[in-house]
C-alpha cells in the first residue's frame, strides 16, 4: 500500500512538475502576463515564479489532510 | 474509455485545478477567474457521475449501521454548499469574467462601494480555506476507491 501511494505520488509530482514547466514558459515570463482587473492594488495578482513552491505546498498539504483523515476515519467508522 | 477511467482523470484534474486555484499567485487573476468557470461545469460532471451513490446514501441515511455513509454524506454536502459559496462570492468580486461576458458585478463594477467588496472577498478567502480542508477530507474517504482507480487507470500491478 505504502509503496503503490509513493507511486502515484511520483506521478502526481510528474504531471505537477510538467504542469509548472508550461506555467513557467507560458504565464510567468515577463510580459506574458494578460492583466489585472481593474483594481490597482490587485496587481500583484499577475503570476509570480515563487507560487510554484506554494503550489506543491497545497498539494502536499490536500493529500496530508486526506491521509490524516482516512487515519482517523478507519479508527472511527 | 470506461467510466472508472473518466471519473479518475476527472477527479484528478479537480484536485490539480483546486490546488491551483487556491494558488492565486500561480496562475493570476485572469486565469484564476477562467478556471474557476470552467471549473463549474467539471464539478457539475462529478456531481452527475456519482448520481447514483448521491441517490442511494440519501435513502440510507436514516438506517441503523451507516455511521460512514452519513459521515460521507454530511461532509460531501459541506463541500458542495462551500464551493457555491466560493463560486457565487467570486462572481460577486469578479473583475475579469464577468466584465468580459458583459455582466455588471455587485462587487467588481467599480462603482460599487469598497466595503461590500471587501465584504465578499473576505467570505471568499475564508471559504476557500475551508474547501481545501472539505476537499482534503473527501479525499480520505475516498481514498481506498482513489488507489484502486489509480492502479487501475495508470497500470499498476499490486504487489
Amino acid at each position: 500500500m505504502i509503496r503503490l501511494t509513493l507511486r502515484i505520488l511520483v506521478i502526481l509530482s510528474a504531471i505537477g512538475i510538467v504542469a509548472a514547466m508550461v506555467w513557467l514558459v507560458v504565464i510567468a515570463f515577463p510580459g506574458s502576463h494578460q492583466g489585472f482587473g481593474r483594481r490597482p492594488f490587485l496587481r500583484h495578482l499577475r503570476p509570480q515564479p515563487g507560487a510554484v513552491i506554494v503550489y506543491f505546498g497545497k498539494l502536499i498539504l490536500i493529500g496530508s489532510i486526506a491521509w490524516l483523515g482516512r487515519r482517523f476515519l478507519k479508527l472511527r467508522l | 474509455m470506461t467510466r472508472i477511467r473518466i471519473v479518475f482523470w476527472l477527479d484528478l484534474t479537480l484536485l490539480l485545478s483546486v490546488c491551483a486555484l487556491e494558488t492565486l499567485g500561480f496562475t493570476g487573476l485572469v486565469i484564476h477567474e477562467w478556471l474557476a468557470t470552467g471549473l463549474i461545469a467539471l464539478i457539475f460532471v462529478h456531481i452527475l457521475l456519482s448520481w447514483n451513490w448521491i441517490a442511494a446514501s440519501s435513502r440510507r441515511l436514516l438506517a441503523r449501521k451507516s455511521a460512514r455513509t452519513r459521515v460521507n454524506f454530511v461532509l460531501n454536502f459541506c463541500l458542495f454548499l462551500s464551493i457555491v459559496t466560493v463560486v457565487l462570492s467570486g462572481l460577486m468580486i469578479s473583475e475579469i469574467v464577468l466584465p468580459a461576458l458583459g455582466i455588471k458585478a455587485a462587487g467588481g463594477d467599480g462603482t460599487s462601494p469598497e466595503a461590500t467588496w471587501g465584504q465578499w472577498r473576505y467570505v471568499h478567502n475564508q471559504t476557500s480555506d475551508l474547501v481545501l480542508i472539505l476537499a482534503g477530507l473527501h479525499l480520505a474517504i475516498n481514498w481506498d476507491w482513489s488507489l484502486a482507480a489509480a492502479r487501475r487507470c495508470l497500470g499498476i500491478r499490486p504487489r
